[in-house]
C-alpha cells in the first residue's frame, strides 16, 4: 500500500509542477520581468526628467552608456522608434530571449511606432512574449500633464494677457507663433521652459515668448486639483495669439 | 508683473546654430531663466549675436547650442 501511494504522488503532479516542466526557463523569464519592470520606469523617469527641462523627449539610444548608466545592465538594449516634443516610444530587447521585445508608448506617437496598444502599457511580442510581463509601472513620473490628456477634467484656458508694447516693425497682425509651455498650478506661465516650434522670424519668437509670460491661465485640473500641464500654442487656445495684436 | 533688472541673473538658452551662423527659430527653447525681463533681454542679446558656424571637412554644419547669458543691472 505504501509504495503505490508514493507513486500516486509521482503521477499526478500539481499544476505548478507541470507548468515548470513544460517551460524550465519560467524562473528566468520571472526574473526578467522585474528586470523590465524596473528598466521601463527609469526609461520613463529620464525620459520625463528631460521633457521638464527641455520640453522635448529624446532617443537617448546613442549616449545611454553615459547619461543613464543605470539602463545598461547586462544584456538590455533599447531601440526607440520615436521621440518628439509630444511623446516617445521604445522596445526593450535582452540577450536572454532573441526575438522578443517588450515597448511602450508615451504621448503622441505614429500609429505604426506604438508597441502597446494603450499609452503607458507594457506589451511585449515574440516566441516568449505571452510569458514576459513587466509592471505595473508608473510612466507618468514627472507631474506634468499633456493639455490634451483625456484624463484631464479641464485643460488650461487662457485668461487674459496685458497689453503688449512691442516694437513697431512687429505690429502685424496674423503672424503666428507655435510654442510650447508649461502652465503652473497657480495659473502662471513658467518661465523656464519654453520651446518655440517654429515663428516667422527670431524676432517674433522672442516677443511672443515675452507675451506668453504675462498671461494668466486657469490651469488644468485632474481629479479636482489643479496640475502642471504642458501646453502647445496656439493649439489649445481655440484661437491663435498673435504677435503684433493686442490679446484679450 | 514684469519683473525688472534688479539683481542679475542667468538665463540659459539653446539653439540650432545654422550653418550660416544664425540662431534657428525652430527649437529654440529658454533653458533657465527667472522669467520677466531677464528673458526678454537674454534674448535681444542673442539676435544681436554673431557666430562663426561649426565645421567638419571644411564645410558648415548645423550645430546645437546651450548658451549661458548673464544679465546684469
Amino acid at each position: 500500500m505504501r509504495s503505490r501511494a508514493i507513486l500516486l504522488l509521482v503521477l499526478t503532479p500539481g499544476p505548478g509542477w507541470a507548468q515548470e516542466s513544460r517551460d524550465p526557463d519560467s524562473a528566468m523569464v520571472a526574473r526578467l520581468s522585474a528586470q523590465m519592470t524596473y528598466h521601463f520606469s527609469v526609461l520613463a523617469a529620464a525620459e520625463w526628467r528631460r521633457y521638464g527641462t527641455h520640453l522635448d523627449f529624446v532617443p537617448l539610444t546613442p549616449r545611454l552608456p553615459d547619461e543613464l548608466p543605470e539602463l545598461a545592465h547586462d544584456g538590455f538594449a533599447t531601440v526607440f522608434l520615436e521621440a518628439s516634443d509630444s511623446g516617445w516610444s521604445a522596445v526593450v530587447l535582452h540577450d536572454s530571449l532573441p526575438g522578443t521585445a517588450c515597448g511602450t508608448y508615451v504621448g503622441n506617437v505614429a500609429v505604426a511606432n506604438r508597441p502597446s496598444t494603450a499609452p503607458g502599457e507594457i506589451a511585449c511580442t515574440g516566441d516568449k512574449g505571452r510569458l514576459v510581463h513587466p509592471g505595473p509601472v508608473s510612466l507618468q513620473v514627472m507631474h506634468i500633464l499633456f493639455a490634451s490628456d483625456p484624463t484631464l477634467d479641464a485643460p488650461p484656458k487662457i485668461v487674459g494677457c496685458p497689453e503688449v508694447d512691442l516694437p513697431k516693425d512687429l505690429r502685424q497682425p496674423l503672424r503666428h507663433v507655435r510654442m510650447i509651455s508649461l502652465i503652473d498650478p497657480n495659473g502662471t506661465v513658467s518661465p523656464a521652459p519654453v520651446r518655440v516650434l517654429d515663428a516667422p522670424s527670431f524676432r517674433y519668437a522672442a516677443a511672443a515668448i515675452v507675451v506668453l509670460e504675462q498671461c494668466r491661465w486657469r490651469p488644468g485640473y485632474r481629479d479636482r486639483l489643479a496640475v502642471r500641464t504642458a501646453v502647445r500654442l496656439p493649439d489649445v487656445l481655440g484661437r491663435d495669439i498673435l504677435v503684433g495684436d493686442s490679446l484679450p | 508683473m514684469r519683473m525688472r533688472l534688479h539683481e542679475p541673473h542667468r538665463v540659459l538658452l539653446q539653439f540650432i546654430l545654422g550653418p550660416e551662423g544664425k540662431p534657428e527659430v525652430p527649437g529654440l527653447t529658454v533653458l533657465e531663466s527667472v522669467g520677466g525681463d531677464y528673458t526678454r533681454v537674454a534674448l535681444e542679446i542673442l539676435e544681436k549675436c554673431r557666430f562663426e558656424p561649426a565645421q567638419t571637412s571644411g564645410k558648415p554644419i548645423r550645430v546645437l547650442i546651450s548658451l549661458p547669458i548673464d544679465v546684469r543691472p
